[in-house]
């Protein structure tokens, strides 16, 4: 399955670790935000490990 | 008056509650929110020698990569070196410009003459103090104890010979016995102890069957084992005592500082809720203290620690462990059944 949609629910405390672990995907301005026009599938893994490390849990996506 | 000053290690700090080292606070906007949302100090993130090896490493690689392609050609890139620690001295350097609170730089070396070398580099910055941080992930069965400790102390004396500024030692619980390797530290001239480091630890996919890297923020009630060894500690050695590890709340602070902590530092709190928690620690901690009606930190640091317990002498020992046993038929007890099964049930 590839990832087709991704989104940032309420409560992001801006920490950056998205950003860090996928800069590709990630950017941090007043919280996190998606970087849109981009290829998700080529960054699955660091996508994934992305939302699975987010500390308030706020990162969704679909695939 | 500020009733939330402290010191720590002869710095002088606005309020105890210090934030840790980590990506958190890496660039100057960040920092500056840092600051402005209370922080009593910052560590900036740690120099990992590990890093500069590895991408030094890798810079190589790039350079030479094509260098075989043509018979004729003997290299394809100019002579470019690796900066090494230059680009996060520089960035320390910046930050510590960048704020009025004390920064401490946080050092993470592998080999004996690096750690000199980059400590007195840190020392040069501007910082107010370093932190230096040993662990030793057990992978050697030939190695003792006593090597990895000795060589451990020997560090710290080389880099407390050679750096005016205050050094921390930021240690993990896993040594065979903490507080005799405290005390050689202490008298090795440690200004602080930061208790406890955390890890990464692994983990596996076992639909993958790979291994997979783990968040590893600590959890609420994850301070205890930081809490007894700072009861163990207050007044035993001459060093300060920072408490690190699963600090969430003002409470947490509370019961650190009652144990003989003279700060803490804090990440996993504001990785999930934000600087502005930095906010409400100081607030629970300033309320308490008007509730109870101390004037200052000092007033009740360390008063739970063990040197100053006048009620259960056994409190930092394993009493609590052998009361659960002995009565375990009561506190397991649910309406007239006990819940401990007998063998022959």
């Amino acid at each position: 399955m590839v990832i087709s949609k991704i989104w940032i629910e309420d409560g992001c405390t801006a920490c950056g670790l998205c950003e860090e672990i996928c800069p590709e995907v990630f950017k941090i301005e007043d919280v996190a935000t998606v970087i849109q026009g981009v290829n998700y599938g080529e960054y699955e893994e660091k996508i994934k490990e992305a939302a699975t490390s987010c500390p308030v849990e706020v990162i969704r996506y679909i695939e | 008056m500020n009733k939330l000053k402290t010191t720590y290690m002869g710095i002088e700090m606005n309020n105890p509650i210090i934030i840790g080292a980590s990506n958190l606070v890496t660039n100057t906007d960040t920092l500056k929110k840092a600051e402005e949302s209370g922080a009593g100090a910052i560590v900036y993130k740690s120099l990992f020698e590990e890093q500069i090896q590895l991408e030094s490493f890798q810079l190589d690689e790039k350079m030479t990569e094509f260098n075989d392609l043509y018979a004729e050609m003997v290299q394809i890139h100019p002579n470019i070196e690796h900066a090494g620690p230059d680009e996060h001295l520089l960035n320390i350097r910046k930050a510590k410009e960048s704020l009025t609170i004390p920064l401490i730089a946080s050092l993470n070396a592998v080999n004996d003459d690096t750690w000199l070398k980059y400590a007195r580099l840190i020392g040069q910055t501007g910082v107010d103090g370093i932190e230096l941080n040993f662990y030793q992930i057990p992978l050697d069965f030939d190695k003792s104890a006593k090597e990895i400790e000795d060589r451990q102390i020997n560090i710290l004396k080389e880099i407390r010979q050679n750096i005016s500024i205050p050094v921390s030692v930021k240690l993990s619980p896993d040594y065979s016995n903490i507080l005799n390797f405290i005390k050689k530290l202490d008298e090795a001239g440690a200004n602080a102890f930061v208790l406890f480091n955390s890890f990464f630890q692994p983990d596996i996919d076992i639909i993958s069957e790979k291994h997979i890297r783990t968040s590893h923020f600590s959890n609420i009630g994850d301070y205890k084992k930081s809490l007894r060894h700072a009861g163990l500690l207050f007044e035993n050695i001459k060093a300060d005592i920072c408490s690190s590890l699963g600090i969430f709340s003002g409470e947490d602070v509370v019961k650190l500082i009652l144990s003989g902590a003279s700060c803490v530092q804090v990440v996993s709190t504001i990785y999930k809720n934000g600087l502005s928690q930095i906010y409400n620690i100081k607030k629970e901690l300033e309320e308490w203290m008007d509730n109870k009606n101390y004037k200052s930190i000092d007033e009740f640091r360390g008063k739970l620690s063990r040197n100053r317990l006048s009620g259960d002498p056994f409190v930092y020992k394993r009493a609590q462990y052998v009361d659960l046993l002995l009565n375990s038929d009561e506190i397991f007890k649910v309406e007239g059944t006990s819940r401990i099964s007998s063998p022959e049930d």
